[in-house]
């Protein structure tokens, strides 16, 4: 299992008139997948 | 429902009096818009085939959670945009669960762009998500040097309009 990494990030998602702030994520890395 | 043209007089029925009621289209749902964007900056160098992998967030109640919820998200639309003219790649995948998305387990693949500077995906038919089901983007930039990377998705929630 690849290590997870929390990142600080700027994002938000909208849904119609709702707006929801994303101050961080938590990422891993991965290997692009075969054939892609 | 269907709407009842009154008859008035003899001859031809003329259905022109009161043609806009009787074609109102009935909506049976309504959709609203998402837009999912996140800035990523100085992530750290990556070489090909190594991507960062990110899970989606969905809205529900006003909180963000991994699974999809049962109204569907329909995606139509994901960017990624590099701020310099270097390789960039984007995928977009589907784990059936959340155990799947940290063993990496791909349910689906449903695109894969790669581009300089930027890429996208553009769905022509969109693509509905499926209930407890984990939706993640693969990005990446092909530099070797830390990058910023801007991610950026449109679509729609819930079914479509049915008219009748």
């Amino acid at each position: 299992m690849s290590k997870e990494e929390q990142v600080k990030v700027e994002g938000e998602l909208i849904v119609g008139d709702q707006k929801v702030k994303i101050e961080s994520q938590k990422i891993r890395k991965r290997k692009m997948s075969q054939g892609a | 429902m269907a709407f009842v043209v009154e008859t008035k007089g003899i001859g031809r029925r003329d259905y022109s009096e009161n043609i806009e009621v009787a074609t109102e289209p009935f909506i049976r749902s309504r959709q609203l818009r998402f837009f999912y964007s996140i800035r990523y900056t100085a992530l750290a160098a990556l070489t090909y085939p190594n991507v960062y992998e990110a899970p989606l967030a969905f809205l529900v109640n006003g909180q963000l959670q991994d699974a999809a919820p049962s109204t569907p998200y329909l995606f139509s639309f994901l960017t990624v945009a590099a701020n310099r003219n270097a390789l960039v790649a984007l995928q977009f995948n589907r784990y059936e669960s959340y155990q799947d998305y940290l063993n990496g387990n791909i349910a689906e693949v449903l695109g894969c762009s790669y581009g300089y500077e930027k890429t996208d995906l553009r769905f022509t038919k969109p693509i509905p998500t499926r209930e407890g089901s984990v939706y993640s983007v693969y990005i990446a930039e092909f530099s070797n040097l830390a990058f910023n990377l801007e991610l950026a998705i449109h679509g729609l929630i819930g079914a479509l309009e049915t008219l009748e």
